[in-house]
C-alpha cells in the first residue's frame, strides 16, 4: 500500500462502485485515456488506492445476489458428488455402530473418536477410496468452471455495471471463457516451471549447499533444516501466488481490452506487474485476508450459536464467493483504472 | 497357598540374581579414538560356564558390526530381498585378534591356566558376523573357559541401529564380540548364535559386565552406558568411565559431546494410581507396600534443541518405571539411561538395550501426539520385555514386541491423555482430522493430469514422453486448500490399544509361530512381532479378566526373569491360570498361534414376531465367518432399555437362537457387546438393528464434514481456474 500515490476521490468513487457514472451496458466501455490525455504526464495522479477497490468490489459483488446465490448453490450441488456416496456408505456401515465404553460416536459433529474411522478403513477402504477417486475430475472440473465464474465478475464489474443478472453474469463469462481458457492452459507450464524450481534440480543443488547432500536428516541440527523447509514452502506458494497474479491480470487485461491473445496478455500482465509490484498484491493479499477473517469468524459465529454443520454448508461458500467476486472485480477494475483503457 | 507363592515370586522379582551372572562375564578395556568412531578393544576378557548338559569344544560368537562391512553380508542381502537398498554411507567393521585361551575350570572346580593362541575364525567370509573360536579341549558341562582377545571396531554412519552422525554423536551397540547361547535347540545343544538378519535383533545370555571406557575428554559428561558408573577419572585429555553391569545380556554406550546430560530421580510416590495400585495388590495377594516399585535414577542424553521435551521423555520413562513395576515387578537396576538421538543419526533412534533406550522427536510436536512420550514408554518396556525376559529375538520376536506393545498401549491409555491427530503447517502440529483426502498419484500415472497434480503424457510418434509436476504438494498449499479449522474433525480421540487393529488392515500372510527372522514379507514384521501378538493379548486379557490377567503376567513374567522362555511357556502359564475362563486354550493357541485363522462372528438378524398374548417372540441369527472358534458374548436390547444377555459356544458358522418371549420389542443385537474378541476382523458387522428401528445420525454428520472439506478444496481450486 506504501507504494500508492493519492489519487482524486471522485475518480476512485466513479470507477470503482461505479453508481452514477456508469457506462452503458451496451456500450464500448469508456476509457481512461479519453479523459486523462496524458498517460505518462498523468500516471502518478491516476494510480488509485488499492484497499478502495477491493472494498468496491466487495460492495460490487454484494449487490449481485442472484450471482451470490447461484454461486452458493454450485459450491452445494459439486461436492454432493462425493458427499451423497460417502453419505450412503456411512449409512450401511456406520448408522448402526454402537458406542464403546469411553468411545462416543455419538458426539460426531465436533469431534469422534478414532477407532471408528480405522475400522471403516478396514471394513470399506477401498470404497472409501473410490469415493475420493472423484476428486481430482471435480478438481478439474472446478477449475474450468472456474474460469467461466471469474470471466463472469471481471465482465460485470468493467462492462456490465447496470446489470445484476445472472444472464449477464454468464454472457460476460462466455464472452470471455475461451481466451481465460487459453490463458490457464499457459498457467500450467508457468506453474511447472516454479515447481521445477523449488522442487526439481534447482533446488537440490541450493540444498547441497545449505546441508550435506541437501538431505535435512543430514544436518547436525534439526533446526536448520526445518528452518530451510519452512522458508522453501513459503517462497514456493509465493511464486505461484505471483502467477495467479499475473494470470489474473492477463485477464482483467482480455476483458477490459476486449482481448483475445491470452499470450500477449501474460506479456501485457507481467509488464503491468513490473510497473505496479506491490498494488495489486495489496489487493490479492488483503481479499485472502479479509475472506480468512470472515470464515473463521463465519465458523466461530456457527459454533458460538452452536448452529448445525449445515448452517456452514451455506455460510461458507456465501463468504467465499462474495471475497471472490470482491478480488475478479476489484483486480479488473483496477487494471483498466491503472492502464486507462 | 496361592499368596505365598505370589510374594516368594514377587520378591524374586525385586532382586538381581547376581548368581546367573557368575555363568558368564565380559571384562572390557577399550578406548575410543579421537574420531569419534573407532573403538579399540586393548581387552576383552570373556569367561564362560557351559551350563547345557552336553559339552562343547567350540565358542560362538556375534560380531555384528561386521554387519556394515560389505554389500553382501546376510543383513544387506536380506534387506534387498525385502526391497531396501539402502547402505551404509560410511561403512563399519569389527576386527579381532590376539585370541587366547586363559584358562579352564573343570566342572569340580580345578583351575587349568592355559595361555594358548586361538584361532578366531568366521562362519561366513562374506558376512562375518558369526564368529567361532575352536577350543583345544571340549568343555565339560558345569566347566568354564577364560579367553582373552583383543579387537577393533569402527563403527559406521548411523545405520540401523548403530553409529555415527556428524557433530559428536556416536551410539555404540554390536561393538564388541559377544557369546551366542549355548542351548537346547530342536531338541539338541548347540549354539543359538544366528547372523544379523534384516529382520530380527539380538539374542545372548545374562552376564556381569565389568567395562573400562576411555573416552576423548570431549566427552566428559556426555556419556551414558549400560553400567553403573565406578567411577571416573581423566588425564591426558582422556576421561575414562569405569562402569559394572550385573545381569545384563549387552553392553551398549553413547556418547553426544554436544548433547545435555540430564538426571532426575522417579519416586513411585509421585506417579501413585491408587485404584490400579489397588487392583494388583487384591489380584497378587500382596500389600501395598509390597506393590510400589522401587526408586530409579533417569538419565537423559538430550539434543539441545530438543529442550523442550525434557519433561515428556522423563515423565513417560516414570510413568513407565511406575507401571511395568506394578504389573510385572520393580525394576531391579538403579539407573535407566534414555538416549535422544542427534538429527543426524536418528537411524540409531527407537531402540532397546539393557538399562539403555533410545527415544527419538521432531520439533513441532503437540503436546497429545504423544511424541517422545510412545517411543518412550515402548523402549522402556523392552527392559522388561528382553531386558529381564530375554527371549530368542530370532525366532520368537513377538515375546518381547508383541508384549511390550501389549504394555505400551495399555499404559498410554492409562496414564496419558489420549492423543488426537493431528495436522502439519510448516513444520508444527495442530489438531484435526480431515475427512477424507484427494489421491495422490505418482509418475506415469494419467490420473495425476485431472486433479493438476503432474503433466504426464505417454510417448507417442508426435510427442516425446513427458511427466513433471504441476504443483508440489506442502503443508501451506494443503492447509490453504482444506482450510482444516473449518472442515476438518477438530477432535478426533485415538485409543492406543484398540489402534492396534490397525494390523487388520495388512495381509497375515503367515502364522504367529514362523520364525521372525524369516519372514517372507519385511511388513509382516510389523503385524506378527507387534501389533497381532499385541490384539492376541488384549483379546485373551477380556476373555480371563483383569484378575487373572494380572497374575498370569506376573506370573510369567517372575518365572522368567533372567531366562530365555519360548512360547510354550507362555501357553503353559496362561491354560494354569485362565482354567475357568471356558476357553479351550489348546484350540484358542492352534487359531492364533500354529495357524492363520481368522476371527470374525457377525450378526445376522433380529427378527421380532408378534405372539397371541400381545407380545414378541424374539430370535437372532449369528455367524461365525472366519475359521477361530472362541465361545462369544450376544447382547440383545429391547424397547424398555432393558438388555438380555447370552453366550454363544462359537462353533457353528451360522446359527439360529430363539432368544425367547417378552412384551416389549427387541432393537437391537450385538454380538460381543464388550469387545472383548480384539482379534475380531470387522466389528461394523456385530450390530443389527430390528427392521424398524432407525440408525444413528453418524451417517449424516459425516456427510456434513465430507460437504464442508469438499467445498472448500473445489473452491480453492476453482480460483486457479
Amino acid at each position: 500500500m506504501s507504494d500508492e500515490q493519492p489519487v482524486p476521490s471522485d475518480r476512485i468513487i466513479v470507477d470503482a462502485m461505479n453508481f452514477s457514472h456508469e457506462p452503458d451496458a451496451n456500450q464500448q466501455p469508456e476509457k481512461m485515456t479519453e479523459v486523462v490525455t496524458d498517460e505518462s504526464e498523468s500516471a502518478p495522479s491516476v494510480r488509485p488506492g488499492s484497499v478502495r477497490f477491493l472494498i468496491g468490489g466487495m460492495l460490487f459483488a454484494l449487490m449481485r445476489p442472484r450471482v451470490l446465490l447461484f454461486l452458493m448453490l454450485w459450491s452445494c450441488v459439486l461436492p454432493l458428488i462425493v458427499a451423497v456416496p460417502m453419505f450412503n456408505q456411512a449409512n450401511r456401515d456406520l448408522s448402526m455402530v454402537q458406542d464403546l465404553p469411553g468411545q462416543s460416536v455419538l458426539a460426531l459433529p465436533e469431534s469422534a473418536p478414532a477407532w471408528m474411522f480405522r475400522e471403516w478403513q478396514i471394513q470399506s477402504g477401498d470404497s472409501l477410496a473410490s469415493i475420493a477417486e472423484v476428486m481430482p475430475l471435480l478438481i478439474l472440473l472446478s477449475s474450468i468452471i472456474g474460469l467461466l465464474f471469474s470471466a463472469g465478475w471481471m465482465s460485470m464489474a468493467t462492462h456490465y455495471r447496470d446489470e445484476h443478472s445472472l444472464r449477464a453474469f454468464f454472457k460476460g463469462g462466455g464472452e470471455s471463457f475461451f481466451p481465460f481458457l487459453r490463458t490457464w492452459l499457459l498457467a500450467l507450464p508457468m506453474f511447472a516451471g516454479v515447481t521445477y524450481v523449488f522442487w526439481g534440480t534447482p533446488a537440490e543443488w541450493v540444498l547441497e549447499q545449505l546441508m550435506p547432500e541437501g538431505d535435512a536428516n543430514l544436518a547436525a541440527s534439526e533446526t536448520t533444516g526445518r528452518a530451510i523447509d519452512i522458508a522453501r514452502q513459503l517462497l514456493y506458494m509465493l511464486a505461484l501466488l505471483k502467477i495467479e497474479i499475473i494470470i489474473d491480470l492477463a485477464r482483467a487485461s482480455i476483458v477490459v481490452g476486449q482481448r483475445s491473445s491470452a499470450l500477449l496478455a501474460v506479456l501485457r500482465a507481467i509488464g503491468f506487474l513490473f510497473r505496479r509490484p506491490f498494488a495489486i498484491f495489496v489487493i490479492v493479499l488483503l481479499g485472502f485476508i479479509i475472506e480468512g477473517v470472515l470464515i473463521f469468524g463465519a465458523e466461530a459465529l456457527r459454533s458460538f450459536f452452536e448452529w448445525p454443520l449445515l448452517a456452514a454448508v451455506f455460510l461458507l461458500p456465501f463468504v467465499r464467493h462474495l471475497m471472490r467476486g470482491a478480488r475478479h472485480s476489484a483486480v479488473a477494475t483496477y487494471y483498466r483504472a491503472a492502464t486507462g483503457e | 497357598m496361592r499368596k505365598r507363592t505370589t510374594i516368594l515370586s514377587f520378591l524374586a522379582a525385586t532382586l538381581l540374581p547376581s548368581l546367573l551372572a557368575a555363568q558368564l562375564s565380559y571384562d572390557l578395556d577399550v578406548e575410543l579414538n579421537d574420531d569419534g568412531r573407532t573403538i579399540y578393544g586393548r581387552s576383552l576378557v570373556v569367561s564362560w560356564v557351559n551350563t547345557a548338559s552336553t559339552p562343547t569344544d567350540e565358542l560362538y560368537w556375534h560380531v555384528y558390526n561386521n554387519a556394515w562391512s560389505n554389500k553382501d553380508t546376510v543383513f544387506i542381502s536380506e534387506g534387498r530381498y525385502y526391497g531396501s537398498d539402502k547402505l551404509p554411507r560410511e561403512w563399519g567393521s569389527t576386527e579381532v585378534f590376539n585370541v587366547s585361551m586363559l584358562s579352564t575350570v573343570d566342572a569340580d572346580g580345578n583351575a587349568i591356566p592355559s595361555g594358548e593362541e586361538l584361532k578366531f575364525e568366521y562362519l561366513n567370509d562374506v558376512d562375518r558376523t558369526v564368529g567361532v573360536v575352536k577350543l583345544p579341549s571340549a568343555i565339560e558341562p558345569g566347566a568354564s573357559v577364560q579367553v582373552r582377545l583383543e579387537f577393533t571396531s569402527v563403527m559406521p554412519q548411523a545405520f540401523r541401529r548403530s553409529g555415527w552422525g556428524e557433530g559428536g554423536y556416536l551410539h555404540a551397540v554390536q561393538w564388541y564380540p559377544k557369546l551366542g547361547v549355548y542351548e537346547e535347540l530342536d531338541g539338541i545343544d548347540q549354539w543359538n548364535c544366528e547372523p544379523y538378519h534384516y529382520l530380527s535383533e539380538f539374542y545372548a545370555d545374562f552376564a556381569s559386565y565389568d567395562v573400562e571406557l576411555t573416552l576423548p575428554e570431549r566427552f566428559r559428561d556426555h556419556c551414558v552406558t549400560t553400567g553403573t558408573l565406578k567411577e571416573m577419572d581423566h588425564s591426558n585429555g582422556k576421561v575414562v568411565y569405569s562402569s559394572i553391569a550385573e545381569d545384563v545380556h549387552d553392553f551398549a554406550f553413547t556418547v553426544d559431546a554436544e548433547a545435555l546430560l540430564l538426571r532426575r530421580t522417579f519416586h513411585a510416590v509421585d506417579y501413585r494410581n491408587d485404584a490400579e495400585e489397588l487392583k494388583i495388590s487384591n489380584a497378587l495377594g500382596i500389600t501395598l507396600k509390597e506393590v510400589r516399585p522401587q526408586s530409579c535414577e533417569m538419565i537423559l542424553l538430550l539434543q539441545p534443541e530438543h529442550a523442550e521435551y525434557a519433561n515428556r521423555y522423563f515423565g513417560a520413562t516414570a510413568k513407565s518405571l511406575y507401571y511395568f513395576g506394578l504389573w510385572y515387578g520393580t525394576y531391579p537396576y538403579k539407573t535407566i539411561s534414555i538416549v535422544d538421538p542427534a538429527n543426524n543419526a536418528r537411524k540409531t533412534g527407537g531402540m532397546e538395550y539393557p538399562r539403555l533406550f533410545t527415544g527419538g522427536v521432531r520439533l513441532g510436536m503437540a503436546e497429545r501426539t504423544l511424541s517422545p512420550q510412545g517411543v518412550t514408554v515402548h523402549e522402556f518396556g523392552h527392559q522388561f520385555w528382553y531386558g529381564l525376559v530375554a527371549n530368542d529375538e530370532f525366532r520368537h520376536a513377538w515375546l518381547d514386541e508383541g508384549f511390550t506393545t501389549f504394555a505400551t498401549n495399555r499404559i498410554l491409555d492409562l496414564a496419558f491423555r489420549a492423543p488426537l491427530d493431528t495436522f502439519t503447517l510448516l513444520g508444527q502440529q495442530y489438531y484435526g482430522r480431515a475427512p477424507m483426502s484427494v489421491p495422490s498419484y505418482g509418475e506415469g500415472d494419467m490420473r495425476a493430469m485431472l486433479g493438476l497434480q503432474r503433466w504426464e503424457n505417454s510417448k507417442s510418434k508426435f510427442f516425446p514422453e513427458l511427466s513433471f509436476e504441476l504443483r508440489h504438494n506442502n503443508s501451506v498449499q494443503k492447509f490453504l486448500s482444506e482450510l482444516p479449522l473449518t472442515t476438518y474433525y477438530p477432535h478426533v480421540e485415538r485409543s492406543a490399544s484398540i489402534g492396534l487393529r490397525s494390523s487388520l488392515l495388512h495381509d497375515w500372510g503367515q502364522p504367529l509361530a514362523h520364525p521372525t527372522y524369516d519372514l517372507f514379507d519385511s511388513g509382516l514384521r510389523g503385524v506378527n512381532a507387534y501389533r497381532r501378538p499385541a490384539l492376541t493379548l488384549e483379546t485373551i486379557s477380556r476373555i480371563v479378566g483383569e484378575d487373572v490377567f494380572i497374575r498370569l503376567m506376573h506370573d510369567y513374567h517372575t518365572n522368567f526373569r533372567f531366562k530365555h522362555p519360548r512360547p510354550q511357556d507362555f501357553f503353559d502359564v496362561v491354560a494354569k491360570h485362565a482354567v475357568d475362563a471356558g476357553v479351550d486354550w489348546s484350540s484358542f493357541w492352534q487359531h492364533a498361534y500354529y495357524q492363520n485363522d481368522e476371527l470374525d462372528y457377525a450378526a445376522h438378524f433380529l427378527h421380532n414376531s408378534e405372539n397371541a398374548d400381545g407380545g414378541f417372540h424374539v430370535e437372532v441369527g449369528v455367524r461365525r465367518r472366519g475359521a477361530f472358534v472362541v465361545p462369544v458374548d450376544i447382547d440383545v436390547t429391547f424397547e424398555d432399555g432393558s438388555v438380555h444377555h447370552g453366550v454363544w459356544d462359537g462353533v457353528d458358522s451360522a446359527k439360529r437362537i430363539s432368544v425367547g418371549d417378552f412384551a416389549v420389542k427387541a432393537t437391537r443385537v450385538e454380538v460381543d457387546p464388550q469387545r472383548k474378541l480384539m482379534l475380531d476382523r470387522d466389528w461394523f458387522n456385530n450390530s443389527k438393528l430390528a427392521k424398524d428401528v432407525e440408525g444413528s445420525d453418524t451417517a449424516w454428520h459425516v456427510a456434513m464434514r465430507t460437504m464442508l472439506w469438499a467445498q472448500q478444496v473445489l473452491h480453492y481450486f476453482g480460483a486457479a481456474g
